[in-house]
């Protein structure tokens, strides 16, 4: 019998990492015959070759639309989804886990309570009724306390979908000029602390101070307001870019940055990686398994941004690297034929 | 004297062996003496099935028939599944008689020759390590096996280990079997997943997490680390203190000198080490003059109270220039020193239970190879036993099974691989005698402090190589390395390991593998 999936996700829509997964998932397994479709709360922009439908986050509209379907199988991607699955019947449901920050680094009280209930509940209602549970990286695997978890990684391909803008063939990086480097996070206080927005902050304040020939960019979503802390410290802000100035954004750099304090998998790391941009990242959340050039801390990285600074050809050879490790190892192909096995098996 | 024919000998035997009674008592006094016989525990496991025969007669006729086993860590089906010449007399009498000295494991997942690497007293008793660890190591909460963690089971599982049973006798009886875990990051059920058969024995899963073959099926096809490097079970809030703490040091940038070369020593105690070392250096100082070389000898006390050292010191005074009172901690200490030397163009970190034959002669050739070769970034010595085998000849990645992309020792314990003045590029070379270029330095910054007490010598030969400096090992003389005379033998820092495997396996695996 062949499965049919219906995945759910709250928001599909550009600059939301679960959209991209969720949409380069569904997309292929239509291509290998497997009917799919998508249901979230919200939607912007076009999905090519996915039907995208807007549900009602409640188990009879779930339900209702399972039915029309034909779905075999429900994947819920995000809550609030996650939270219904345990009430549908007569559906295999799967978690697919892209994990939630840990709720230390919120620090409003409330938020933080409300945050460490939601993964409560997850793990005592929603993990143990469910068919299968996916977890985007084995740091999410373990932070889920579900060892039985099957590890999906992503892929990167997506950010060549606009061949002019991302080319595909490794990027020269020859020249003496200023470096350039830049990072992608959300603007605002809200995910701040967990993306490392303050670190992000010293370390061009450190970089200026120790002289270096170097600029920092970052392009993220948010208000005006929310980047004048970034502005102030000489850092380049572009607002609310569209996919097509992001790839530009991440193919234009020298070195892409994160400070990131905890990620599940950080997808524009991979995605800068892919394009043969060397990417710096700090020994913390799923970085270990998304990034070649891991640092110990700001002071480990700005060494290695000194030497690439001073040294290109080392420069081109750490984007080679970035590039082979990513483009080695990790595809949106491979992510969708493991889930396709599973749901061989679980059919 | 009267000699018996052998068929009337074969038969008298036969007549014995019905009757249990060849060689009975040798056999029971042996079995007694060895300390492997717990009655009481034999009698509770086995109450049902006594039928009122004497516990040991039984025991030592039928132990290879119905696999019975004389105390809660001897598990009689392992040894007979592992070793079936057993089956012809009693198992544990054989292990006793010949597979303790082979090296045989009394069950799946005691390894005799690991427990007492791990804890060398187990040796001292004279007795087998098994008895040992029954008596002694598992009440003080020693690990049996590398993955098995005795504490962490006891408190996990206190109920299912009730009334002083044996945390790792229930791990084999039942518990991998029920899906208790041995160590928080190994889960029996998960790897039991798609099996079709049942473990032949208990244990049989996490023994077999050491063998090459067993990927979690679904995982990521990249390194799939050995459970005990499994650094997912580390918490993230730990990792990001330790990323913010940034408290190795930038060195400013300094102007070295082209004629001074530092030797930086962390020490305490151990007079019959430094002392020789220390003089060694000093009569090796004028030699170096003479070519050129401004040799400056840096220690760093970790508080000796021995009054040979303290003595020494007295003695040296101005030919060395000691730091006292340091706390140890082979990366600060290191680091520390290090800020003393700004203007030494190339710096040896060496250990304090290093013997050179030839001072002057190693230090000179390990200087002009770095000098001779620019993109040599760290130099590591080829280091010997007393008895003249490898203890250190180039550090190297694992390419195959559950441990790759960690490292090992290449070489160890064997013949001498590189000539005399012969040097062989690898991914790291052992920080206790480890000389670099200043500019190697500068661009790793000195040792990483997050490193508690091993890795840090690899995590630094790992960075240079990421800023482009290849790391050598020279065989630049006779060079011995009383390896562990500093620190226990067995002394294995997991958290370092899992740390170094996290920070690095990526890049290793693309770079290297």
């Amino acid at each position: 019998m062949t499965p049919r999936v219906l995945f759910l996700a709250v928001r599909m829509g550009p600059g939301f990492g679960v959209s991209v997964v969720v949409h380069e998932v569904a997309r292929r397994l239509i291509a290998r015959g497997i009917p799919a479709m998508v249901g979230c709360v919200r939607a912007e922009g076009t999905f090519a070759d996915v039907p995208v439908r807007r549900v009602r986050p409640d188990a009879a509209a779930v339900q209702r639309i399972a039915r029309r379907f034909g779905a075999t199988h429900v994947v819920a991607h995000t809550s609030p989804y996650f939270e219904l699955l345990p009430e549908l019947q007569g559906l295999q449901t799967w978690v697919w886990e892209h994990g939630d920050p840990d709720p230390a680094f919120f620090p409003a009280p409330a938020d933080r309570a409300a945050r460490e209930a939601q993964k409560a509940h997850k793990r005592s209602a929603v993990y143990p009724a469910v068919d299968g549970i996916i977890a985007i990286s084995r740091f999410i695997r373990a932070e889920i306390g579900r060892p039985d978890a099957h590890v999906i990684p992503n892929g990167w391909e997506h950010v060549l979908a606009d061949q002019a803008t991302a080319p595909d063939a490794p990027v020269s990086r020859t020249g003496t000029s200023t470096l350039k480097l830049g990072g992608l996070m959300r603007l605002g206080p809200g995910e701040g602390l967990y993306k490392g927005a303050e670190a992000y902050v010293a370390l061009a304040r450190r970089m200026r101070e120790s002289g270096l020939d170097a600029e920092l960019g970052l392009l993220g979503r948010g208000r005006a307001r929310d980047a004048r802390p970034f502005e102030a410290e000489g850092i380049r802000v572009i607002r609310n870019a569209s996919d097509a100035e992001r790839a530009r954004f991440l193919a234009g750099l020298d070195v892409f940055v994160s400070m990131s304090l905890w990620e599940g998998c950080n997808l524009p790391l991979l995605e800068a990686q892919a394009l043969g941009t060397p990417a710096l990242a700090l020994d913390t959340g799923a970085h270990p398994e998304t990034c070649a050039h891991l640092c110990a801390s700001p002071a480990d990285m700005l060494r290695l941004v000194r030497i690439w600074q001073r040294d290109r050809a080392r420069l081109a050879e750490a984007g080679a690297l970035a590039r082979r490790f990513v483009r080695g190892g990790l595809g949106w192909e491979s992510t969708a034929g493991r889930f396709r096995a599973l749901l061989t098996r679980s059919t | 004297m009267r000699f018996m024919p052998p068929s009337a000998l074969r038969q008298q035997l036969a007549r014995l062996r019905r009757r249990g009674l060849t060689r009975a008592g040798s056999a029971r006094a042996a079995v007694i003496a060895s300390g492997l016989w717990d009655e009481a525990w034999f009698v509770r496991q086995y109450r049902d099935e006594l039928a009122g025969r004497d516990p040991l007669d039984w025991f030592l006729r039928d132990a290879a028939a119905r696999a019975l086993q004389p105390n809660a860590l001897f598990d009689t089906a392992y040894y007979l599944h592992a070793h079936p010449e057993a089956r012809r007399t009693n198992p544990l009498l054989h292990y006793l008689r010949r597979g303790a000295r082979a090296g045989y494991r009394p069950n799946a997942l005691f390894d005799p020759d690991w427990y007492v690497e791990r804890h060398p007293d187990a040796a001292v008793t004279g007795r087998d390590p098994l008895w040992h660890y029954l008596t002694i190591g598992e009440a003080e909460g020693r690990q049996p096996h590398p993955l098995f963690d005795t504490r962490w089971y006891q408190r996990q599982y206190p109920s299912a280990i009730a009334d002083g049973g044996s945390a790792l006798g229930h791990y084999l009886r039942e518990g991998e079997a029920g899906g208790f875990r041995p160590n928080p990051s190994f889960d029996p059920v998960a790897c039991r997943a798609g099996m079709t058969d049942p473990p032949p024995f208990g244990g049989a899963l996490l023994a077999q997490a050491r063998m090459p073959d067993t990927p979690h099926a679904d995982d990521a096809p990249r390194i799939d680390p050995h459970p005990a490097l499994d650094w997912y079970i580390e918490d993230n809030q730990e990792r990001v203190r330790s990323v913010l703490d940034d408290s190795t040091p930038t060195p400013p940038p300094r102007q070295p000198r082209d004629d001074q070369l530092a030797v930086l020593i962390v020490t305490r105690d151990r007079p019959e080490f430094i002392e020789p070392l220390l003089d060694s250096l000093i009569r090796a100082r004028s030699t170096l003059a003479g070519g050129g070389i401004d040799l400056r000898i840096v220690v760093g006390d970790t508080g000796s109270s021995d009054p040979a050292v303290l003595a020494a010191y007295d003695r040296l005074g101005d030919a060395i220039d000691l730091v006292r009172d340091l706390e140890y901690h082979f990366s600060r200490c290191n680091n520390a020193l290090l800020e003393r030397v700004p203007e030494a163009a190339e710096v040896l970190f060496l250990n304090n239970d290093i013997a050179l034959r030839d001072p002057a002669a190693t230090l000179s050739a390990m200087r002009a190879h770095l000098r001779a070769h620019p993109g040599t970034g760290a130099l590591g010595a080829v280091l010997r036993f007393p008895d003249g085998s490898v203890q250190h000849e180039g550090i190297e990645v694992i390419a195959d099974g559950p441990l790759r992309g960690f490292v090992r020792h290449a070489r160890a314990g064997r013949r001498v691989g590189l000539r005399s003045g012969q040097a062989r590029t690898f991914c790291a070379a052992t920080g206790a005698a480890l000389m670099m270029r200043r500019d190697a330095l500068d661009a790793t910054g000195g040792f990483d402090a997050s490193y508690r007490s091993e890795c840090q010598d690899v995590d630094l030969c790992l960075r240079a190589a990421r800023a482009g400096f290849a790391t050598e090992v020279l065989n630049a003389g006779h060079v011995v390395h009383h390896e562990n005379g500093t620190r226990p033998r067995g002394d294995a820092d997991w958290r370092d390991r899992r740390q170094l495997m996290r920070r690095w396996s990526r890049w290793i695996e693309t770079q290297w593998l």
